[in-house]
């Protein structure tokens, strides 16, 4: 596991700028928060750690991100990448398949087909998401069957079969009940000794409940990143506070 | 309250509505009856053993046809929604398909004579037959699996190139069998369609009054033996009960292709 540097990082759809010179750390099995307001560019960054803007067209990139001895932007090897950097998308999207199938999708993909290896590996990710005894009886049943904060951990325990070093979650709870937000939150505390997480989120009660950094984007710039505690009682700039007091966004 | 004349208007077109679906069921009803009054008076042990060989050239030909076009239509399409980059081109493709679709089957017929039984040398057999009514319904093929998959949410897709998936394998293990159920009942209505052709196989697969046993062999399915009986007045009653165990047939699919789709949206 490594640390994620982004140094003059700069990112255009088009002649768009979403991006301006990011430079950040994210730092290794801890969990950072992007906030911001809609359109922010927190999201485009999020999903340029796992190069997944490689499919929009036209987008264009420069700087660096490097993690630890893996040079993001330029390796050819996509599969190695998102097998070490995972991804939880805001709407829950298990595939139409098994409980089990769902979570075996990602090792099978990586050349595991002992059975008996991905049975173990899907009861540890479904342990980790506290999935196991819910469903352990049922997981031939379909996942589309589940409700939606069942179908999100799914999705969850799906990322983490494939034992990856970081987790990017882009508003992951946005479009659940407070229950199901909690028992996520929860599960992201646990997770987050083991892994890098990086979650984008539009609550920032949340962000200050299990984040340990915060990151501040506003109009494609880095306004300000720090640790948690110091971002909310003390933030050192204006339109950092203006924000997290609701004067705009 | 509503004045008298509105009211007689609303009354007016509600009876005009109700007189089209009457029409509509009525005369689906009258086929329905015409066919199969007549059709079950030539239902006997001489049309039965008749009729056997010729359902099995019938699903000869369907195996065959889809054989060539289904893989082709696949391959058209998903090159057309995940790789090609020019959109004139995804265009074009879609505009030729839309006119090809209305391309009268004798035309089709026409250019298999053409081209696979002359040109190609495969004379009048299953293969040129099969070959011709798979060029028929490939239009078809193609926007049906057009549309069936793009109506895949493209989040699934991106949960699988999340995990590591390859484009390819992305498309093969999650995009295509969670649209099965739209591939499968635009499969089951291009099916009907090849099982009533005849135009298109008059000039291909041949006329011949017997039993196919191999690619090259000509013989007729159930409707171009109609065709054949009601043209040379062989026996009237005959065409009508081929006709028959044909509408009955088509229906199958059908009703088959509306269980399809009504029960198919989850997993």
């Amino acid at each position: 596991m490594a640390d994620i540097v982004a140094t003059n990082f700069n990112l255009f759809y088009g002649d768009f700028q979403a991006l301006k010179d990011i430079n950040m750390t994210l730092k290794e099995r801890q969990l950072t928060a992007f906030i911001g307001p809609s359109g922010c560019g927190k999201s485009t960054f999020l999903r340029s750690i796992n190069r997944m803007n490689d499919l929009i067209e036209n987008v264009k990139i420069t700087g660096s991100l490097i993690m630890g001895d893996l040079n993001i932007i330029e390796t050819n090897k996509l599969s190695v990448l998102r097998k070490r950097v995972g991804m939880v998308f805001q709407k829950p999207n298990p595939f139409s398949m098994s409980i089990y199938n769902n979570v075996a999708y990602g090792p099978r993909t990586h050349g595991i087909r002992q059975r008996a290896v991905l049975d173990e590996l899907v009861e540890k990710s479904l342990r980790s998401a506290a999935l196991w005894d819910e469903l352990k009886d049922n997981l031939h049943k379909s996942a589309l069957s589940l409700s939606g904060g069942q179908q999100q951990r799914l999705c969850i325990a799906r990322s983490l079969a494939v034992e990856p070093d970081v987790l990017l979650l882009d508003e992951p709870t946005s479009a659940l009940d407070p229950v199901s937000t909690a028992k996520i939150e929860e599960l992201l505390e646990e997770i987050k000794t083991e892994h890098t997480i990086v979650m984008v989120t539009h609550n920032m009660q949340q962000a200050a409940r299990i984040s340990d950094r915060v990151a501040f984007f506003l109009s494609g710039e880095l306004i300000e990143m720090g640790d948690t505690y110091q971002i909310f009682s003390q933030p050192q700039k204006e339109k950092t506070s203006d924000y997290i007091t609701g004067r705009f966004g | 309250m509503i004045p008298i004349r509105k009211k007689l208007w609303i009354g007016f077109l509600y009876l005009l509505v109700i007189l089209a679906v009457l029409l509509v069921i009525g005369v689906l009803g009258l086929i329905f009856f015409d066919i199969i009054s007549k059709g079950i008076q030539g239902v006997n042990r001489v049309f039965i053993v008749n009729t056997i060989p010729i359902l099995w050239n019938t699903l000869q030909l369907i195996f065959f046809t889809f054989l060539f076009s289904v893989p082709i239509a696949l391959m058209a399409v998903l090159y057309l929604v995940e790789y090609a980059k020019a959109e004139w081109f995804v265009k074009l493709v879609r505009f030729a398909s839309g006119i090809l679709a209305g391309v009268p089957s004798i035309i089709y017929g026409l250019v298999g004579m053409g081209l696979f039984v002359r040109m190609f040398g495969l004379g009048l057999s299953l293969y040129a037959g099969a070959l011709t009514v798979g060029l028929l319904i490939l239009p078809m093929l193609i926007r049906a699996f057009e549309d069936a998959i793009r109506a895949v949410p493209s989040t699934y897709k991106s949960a699988a190139l999340s995990l590591g998936a390859s484009q390819l394998r992305a498309l093969f293990t999650v995009v295509l069998p969670s649209a099965r159920t739209s591939l499968l009942s635009a499969i089951m209505l291009a099916l009907g369609r090849v099982v009533g052709e005849t135009a298109a196989l008059i000039l291909t697969l041949g006329t011949a009054n017997a039993l196919i046993r191999s690619i090259w062999d000509s013989g007729r399915t159930l409707s171009l033996n109609m065709f054949v009986l009601a043209k040379e007045s062989i026996s009237l009653t005959e065409a009508y009960a081929s006709a028959m165990v044909l509408l009955l047939m088509v229906f199958l699919i059908n009703m088959i292709a509306n269980l399809l789709t009504g029960d198919g949206r989850h997993g």
